[in-house]
């Protein structure tokens, strides 16, 4: 990825491509990953839980302090902060545990915006009808898929970030900053186009899942959501850069 | 990942048979005391030079810090060759003795220190507390029975760094607010401590409020730090500063950045949570709020007082308060115990970029120029490596927040997320973030629209690095150089005016002077009483009928700005000849005027 970032302009798309299929190998580490599993199972629960009519009372069984007419922004501000909590003892994750926190709060803070036209106008109750909307197997897949895309594409530019900068300006790949931004979005593009594989398993996953368990899906149950999401990333991946 | 383990013994304090057991290697020593001291803990009234004993719970809470602050440097974080940050997180245990252990071996109260010190550093902090915080030599800082009048009874302390943020938060707090702040530094050795000293003498010449001052000398002696990361930094200023503020019942405690920094926002991809410095973030002003409430030390206010503020705007505040020249006095580098005296920014690290963009922006490249710094980044060549990368994201961002809608400023950087309340406030808080970041990223934009205009000629000559900043904005984008020949512009395009002159081009932030200046320029050979001049632009004068002032004062005023106008054309129009025709052809005096001896043809209009 580096040796293409290095050699003489082409096409930025391709690049990003490439540079997406060198993330393979970390993906591959993360399947077991405890901070993940948990982001996902969390994501999970809370798309259950507002099917019923004891959102906020299943909120606070994470702790949350809300009401239905707190802003949305308080409730996904509460979830940083629990998410924060739960990883400060999984310290093994590294810094995937709080790439997946802002994955998660992206994914929320995404789906509230567009379902209720304003993020900051947003309350808990109209983020529970927004979250409602991607409840069923196939919204729980939507979102399934915006928190892995952005995770994904997180995690690549997290280890590829550093080195983009070197390859800007002059005759090489990048030539300015406005290169860089499109870099940027064909890499973001790209992943979210790889995580589409994960929508038959989501949907799936998601109404098994909560059948057999009546919406108590537990963190084990989760983790291996994650593995198999992972592996299915990575055969995604695979063609790209070969 | 594994995660590296340490143990701290500090001070002889008890080790718990527990942990004796679960860590078999012997604990890492820690000493303030004695032949194998490894930690210096002195403090220095710069004012008075007369010291007391303090507070019990005051003391340990700075010396529970202190001890922070020496084992944070102890154990390696995986060093800068470490990228994947695989080594950065630590588990870290202090046994540490304290002269109250019933107040701190509370749950409540080591919970929140662990929190505080865990968002700040990103590491896990267990303590456990034994009876024997005093020592042979007091920790003392203020006068016996001290009277708040021998200090000049201040009202609010304030962290003094010796950096520009800290220095207008200072002016703005004796000048715009009317307090009587105590400033407070920490040192890190007995070397340091000069440049703050010599910019603390100039602010008190500059100001009737004297400025008492303290100094806290905490570092460790001995062996090179094993980390040099110092996240736990914050901590370290918040207590100090509130242990005296709580000493001497002032109820308010400022640590200062601006308001972008503030926001700890990863400047690209590759920067993940603590590794942004999180001194004055919103979250651990927060969790250490609620520490000082759990240990029932206060009330005690700790704040930012530049949150809502651009590093521009931060600096403007001196602008206005006539304090401009103290800028050169302060330092922002990351790199500045090895700078030359002439040159004592680098340029390239990410404190001097952000200065160097505050200082155009907010006018004061008079005070600030672009040759101190070792590398001038709009037109030098930046090498590769991190000032690149630098560079290149710090433009990159600022793009990114002016282009994306202020709600979503929230998807784009979920990190923002920690930059608000959990409960009430948070939305208006979230508002304020967004224009906070809208505000940054247009007057980058503008600097940046500005340089470019500035070096159009070296530009098209070929003279301008192809890994400088401003070829960077301009990337594969070569039409931003061929801009259509105007010929010489004098125009006003929103709030700044576009003057153009030999093919040297220049965006003027609108000032009254600038305003004068181009209702002249566009009536060659007309005259117009000062009083009229001034009603043209002011509707309380109009209103008046255009005579609210004598003739002297209009007079007077009129001059005054357009000689100011002038100057700055002067200084940031790098080609000297409109100043020179300028200065010749603006007639000043009851009725100014401009009388070009040879004629100018501007373009007035775009």
């Amino acid at each position: 990825m580096i040796g293409l970032l290095q050699s003489s302009p082409e096409d930025i798309e391709q690049i990003a491509s490439q540079t997406v299929g060198a993330a393979e190998r970390r993906l591959r580490q993360l399947s077991d990953d405890p901070s993940l599993g948990y982001a996902l199972w969390f994501l999970a629960r809370i798309a259950w839980a507002s099917r019923t009519e004891v959102f906020v009372s299943r909120l606070e069984a994470f702790g949350f302090a809300l009401d239905a007419d707190d802003p949305a922004l308080s409730f996904i501000a509460q979830s940083s902060d629990h998410l924060r909590e739960i990883f400060s003892r999984l310290p093994q994750s590294g810094p995937f545990g709080e790439l997946a926190s802002l994955a998660l709060r992206r994914t929320l803070s995404e789906t509230v915006g567009q379902q209720s036209g304003s993020l900051f106008g947003a309350s808990v109750s109209d983020l529970q009808l927004a979250v409602r909307e991607y409840s069923t197997s196939s919204g729980f897949s939507v979102m399934a898929r915006r928190f892995f895309a952005d995770f994904m594409a997180r995690t690549i530019r997290f280890f590829v970030d550093r080195e983009v900068s070197n390859a800007a300006g002059g005759d090489r790949a990048l030539q300015g900053t406005d290169a860089t931004r499109r870099f940027d979005e064909a890499l973001d593009l790209y992943c979210r186009q790889s995580a589409r594989i994960l929508d038959n398993f989501a949907a799936d996953w998601f109404s098994k899942r909560n059948w057999l368990t009546g919406g108590e899906v537990s963190r084990d149950e989760a983790q291996g959501f994650v593995a198999v999401a992972l592996r299915k990333l990575r055969s995604e991946l695979q063609p790209a850069y070969r | 990942m594994n995660v590296k383990q340490a143990v701290f013994q500090c001070d002889g304090a008890d080790v718990p048979a527990d942990l004796a057991l679960q860590f078999k290697a012997a604990p890492i020593q820690i000493r303030s005391e004695g032949p194998d001291a490894s930690l210096t803990l002195h403090i220095q009234n710069l004012d008075t030079r007369v010291l007391m004993g303090v507070n019990d719970i005051l003391a340990d809470l700075v010396r529970i810090a202190a001890y922070v602050y020496a084992a944070d440097q102890m154990v390696s974080r995986g060093g800068p060759a470490d990228v994947h940050l695989e080594a950065w997180r630590r588990e870290m245990t202090l046994c540490l003795p304290v002269s109250v252990p019933e107040v701190w071996g509370q749950e409540s109260v080591r919970k929140a220190l662990s929190v505080a010190l865990n968002f700040a550093s990103e590491d896990t902090w267990d303590f456990r507390f034994s009876p024997g915080g005093t020592t042979t030599r007091q920790l003392t800082f203020f006068p016996p029975n001290v009277d708040r009048a021998l200090l000049r009874d201040p009202d609010a302390v304030l962290l003094f760094s010796g950096g520009a943020d800290s220095l207008s938060a200072a002016v703005d707090a004796a000048v715009n607010r009317g307090l009587r702040p105590l400033l407070v530094s920490h040192f890190p050795s007995f070397m340091t401590g000069g440049r703050q000293k010599r910019l603390w003498s100039a602010l008190k010449r500059r100001s009737e409020w004297q400025f008492p001052y303290l100094g806290f000398h905490i570092f460790r002696r001995a062996s090179d730090p094993a980390s040099t990361s110092q996240r736990v930094r914050p901590f370290l200023y918040a207590s100090i500063g509130s242990a005296v503020a709580a000493q001497l019942g002032v109820g308010r405690v400022e640590l200062a950045d601006n308001g972008v920094v503030s926001l700890g926002l990863p400047i690209n991809g590759s920067v993940i949570g603590a590794q942004t410095s999180r001194t004055t973030h919103f979250k651990f002003l927060t969790c250490f709020r609620a520490l000082l409430a759990t240990l029932g030390i206060g009330p005690v206010d700790v704040e930012n007082p530049l949150r809502q503020k651009t590093r521009a705007e931060a600096l403007t505040i001196l602008k206005n308060a006539g304090c401009s020249e103290l800028v050169a006095l302060t330092y922002s580098c990351s790199h500045a115990a090895r700078r030359p005296q002439d040159k004592p920014q680098c340029g390239c690290c990410s404190q001097c970029i952000d200065r160097r963009f505050g200082s155009v922006a907010a006018g004061l490249e008079n005070v600030d120029p672009g040759s101190r710094y070792g590398t001038d980044i709009f037109f030098d060549a930046l090498p590769e490596g991190e000032a690149l990368t630098l560079a290149n994201s710090y433009l990159q961002f600022a793009r990114a927040v002016v282009i994306t809608p202020a709600e979503d400023l929230f998807n784009e950087w979920p990190e923002l997320y920690q930059c608000i309340p959990t409960g009430p406030g948070s939305v208006e808080a979230a508002t304020e973030i967004a224009a906070l970041l809208k505000r940054q990223g247009q007057a980058v934009d503008a600097v940046v629209a500005e340089m470019i205009g500035r070096a159009r000629l070296p530009l098209a000559r070929g003279e301008i690095p192809a890994t400088s900043l401003v070829r960077l904005a301009i990337g594969a984008s070569p039409q931003l150089l061929e801009l259509p020949f105007e010929g010489n512009v004098f125009r006003r395009e929103g709030e700044f005016w576009m003057v153009s002159y030999e093919g040297l081009r220049v965006a003027l932030r609108s000032t009254k002077g600038m305003d004068y200046l181009g209702y002249l320029v566009a009536r060659p050979g007309q005259q117009i009483e000062a009083r009229d001049l001034e009603a043209e632009f002011s509707s309380q004068a109009a209103a008046a009928g255009g005579r609210g002032r004598t003739h002297e004062k209009a007079r007077q005023a009129v001059t005054k700005a357009l000689n100011g106008a002038i100057a700055t054309i002067r200084l940031r129009h790098t080609s000297l000849a409109l100043a020179d025709h300028l200065e010749a052809a603006i007639h000043r005096g009851n009725t100014p005027a401009y009388v070009p001896t040879t004629p100018i043809d501007w373009r007035l209009t775009a």
